[in-house]
């Protein structure tokens, strides 16, 4: 009887365990042959170097990096287009490197990429979402189901019955998260989708990302080199010759402007703001990373 | 040197079920050596645009002159435009195609029936202006990063001799560092080449911090026209067509909503701070 408790206790444990991790890298390294006109390899990129790293399951996680830092090449990792030359790669449990389970990574890290037109692939925004649960077998009904319930989530059901060429970038790439929800994923992978899109449009895009992070769980990997769309991450991974630079809380991270700096990037703008008026000699908290914020804090300063 | 619109129209498959008028009655002076910010949401006119001014589109109604010439007319030279006028598409890198970076800069010349003499000269120069080193112009192209491609693409449009350059978005994708060595060409082009650039960009921050004019369109129409410290206080008015202002400028903005002295046309980074630490030294002496 006491011991058939502590064994249902354990399988707790173990089940919340594995809940609580959803991806994990341990030193890994990849590396790509350099060719020349014949195809022969001229010489070896290491394009990551010894990435480990964990995103627990729920988590908002940004990846920055310059271009050249590896970030796009670690993003195909979680989605087992690449396999690691050394290391592994665990998502939801699974050893990416494993063939047979490629389709299960897929389904459990959907991938948006940045030009949303390389993406759409159907006439009409319906059918585009429901390509994905189709290729899974999913039941009919069900697609429909899924297909509404997920365009409901990125606020397009207006749009189900369009043709997606007449949409905005901003939409089209709801679109595209679209089609990874209704496969029920646990993780949306996103390597740069905001660069090739004008204001409203990122801002549509990172709404709906928080949105379904927040309401519906679902674990965020985002990948940019826009400094500000990290500003309301869990935590913040910067990437320099792939390596990991930098890792901490956004306000942390953003805290160390020389080392940012070194990796390629730039502060966001406020937080450059901020770092004026520090040396100026104005008591504002310098890991203030929104307008908003900033405005209360110099609010409050005109009130003393 | 001026470009010069005059009522022009551009309309999308006329006829058909689909027409769709792109551009709207657009009158338009660019002078020379202007450094013009063109802003709008997608799908607002700015690419066609931009394609009109060297003829690769043609206007469906009005006239386009440069240097007081009507591109229309049947005398004018369009292959002489296109090589004063240098347009750069998005992504221009993915047009490079040679097996050399000189090579790949070379072709634009070439083929505006320059001497190889001045092909190689003036290929030379656009990738020193770019600052493209000697120990990378016989490397393949592909072989670059993502920044030096941008920026080889770019001499090959250099190469031609451009008066005009029209660039769509010209550092979509750069990383900081990529995006601020772009800008700082540009700017380098304007004053030391006598240029006049034209670019498209979805970065108020970007068009506070260079441009010495913006353009703002919103479905085929220009709706504002001027100094970027004077477009920018419209923040209602662009945040109604898909736009914004500069973050700087929505942080003095809403301060002076709050009733702190801070002037009306901060839109950088350096103008908001500067004006916050003056409201912040003024009120220190106030209180002593």
């Amino acid at each position: 009887m006491r011991s058939g408790g502590l064994k249902v206790l354990w399988r707790r444990i173990m089940q919340k365990k594995k809940e609580a991790v959803l991806i994990e890298t341990k030193d890994l390294a990849h590396e790509y042959g350099r060719r020349d006109e014949n195809g022969d390899v001229t010489g070896i990129v290491r394009a990551i170097d010894g990435i480990s790293l964990t995103v627990r399951a729920g988590d908002f996680v940004t990846v920055l990096g310059a271009n050249g830092s590896g970030k796009s090449t670690f993003a195909r990792h979680l989605n087992a287009l690449l396999h690691p030359t050394e290391g592994v790669v665990y998502v939801d449990g699974i050893d990416t490197s494993e063939e047979e389970m490629t389709l299960a990574v897929r389904q459990t890290a959907g991938m948006v990429f940045q030009n949303p037109d390389n993406q759409i692939i159907s006439n009409v925004v319906e059918e585009d979402v429901a390509f994905g649960p189709e290729n899974m077998g999913v039941p009919s009904l069900e697609i429909k189901k899924r297909v509404a319930e997920s365009l409901a989530q990125v606020g397009m059901q207006k749009y189900r019955h369009h043709s997606p060429n007449h949409l905005s970038g901003g939409q089209k790439q709801r679109i595209a998260i679209a089609g990874i929800m209704a496969m029920h994923p646990k993780c949306i992978v996103l390597d740069e989708a905001t660069a090739m899109l004008d204001p409203a449009g990122r801002r549509q895009v990172l709404e709906t990302l928080h949105r379904l992070n927040r309401e519906e769980g679902i674990t965020i990997l985002l990948i940019t080199h826009y400094m500000e769309e990290a500003a309301e991450a869990d935590a913040v991974y910067v990437l320099k010759q792939g390596k990991i630079a930098l890792a901490g809380r956004p306000e942390t991270v953003f805290g160390e402007s020389d080392k940012i700096k070194d990796c390629g990037l730039a502060l966001p703008d406020v937080s450059r703001i901020v770092q004026k008026l520090n040396n100026a000699g104005l008591p504002i908290d310098k890991r203030i990373l929104t307008p908003e914020k900033l405005t209360e804090a110099l609010g409050r300063l005109a009130a003393e | 040197m001026s470009i010069r619109l005059e009522n022009v129209f551009y309309i999308y498959g006329k006829g058909t079920k689909e027409e769709t008028c792109a551009l709207k009655k657009i009158n338009l002076t660019i002078e020379k050596n202007e450094f013009v910010g063109i802003i709008g949401h997608t799908g607002s006119g700015k690419s066609t645009l931009l394609r009109l001014l060297n003829g690769l589109e043609r206007a469906t109604e009005g006239s386009v002159y440069y240097n007081g010439k009507n591109i229309y007319d049947k005398d004018f030279s369009m292959k002489t435009l296109r090589g004063k006028v240098g347009l750069v598409f998005q992504y221009p890198e993915h047009q490079l195609f040679e097996e050399t970076v000189i090579k790949d800069v070379q072709f634009g010349p070439a083929n505006m029936g320059m001497t190889p003499l001045e092909t190689e000269l003036f290929a030379f120069q656009a990738l020193k202006d770019v600052g493209i080193g000697e120990e990378l112009i016989d490397v393949s192209p592909f072989l670059l990063s993502g920044g030096q491609k941008r920026r080889v693409a770019l001499a090959g449009v250099l190469a031609m001799k451009p008066e005009v350059l029209a660039l769509d978005e010209p550092v979509a994708g750069l990383d900081p560092e990529g995006k601020e060595n772009i800008f700082a060409l540009l700017k380098r082009l304007q004053k030391e080449r006598d240029l006049t650039i034209l670019f498209v960009s979805h970065s108020m921050e970007d068009i506070a911090e260079y441009a010495d004019r913006v353009i703002v369109m919103n479905q085929g129409e220009i709706v504002l026209d001027g100094e970027p410290h004077k477009v920018f206080r419209y923040q209602k008015e662009l945040g109604q067509i898909g736009l914004d202002v500069p973050v700087s400028a929505k942080i003095a903005n809403s301060l002076r909503e709050k009733g702190f002295a801070i002037p009306g046309d901060c839109i950088t980074v350096d103008e908001t701070a500067d004006a916050v630490i003056r409201w912040y030294q003024d009120r220190k002496r106030g209180a002593v």
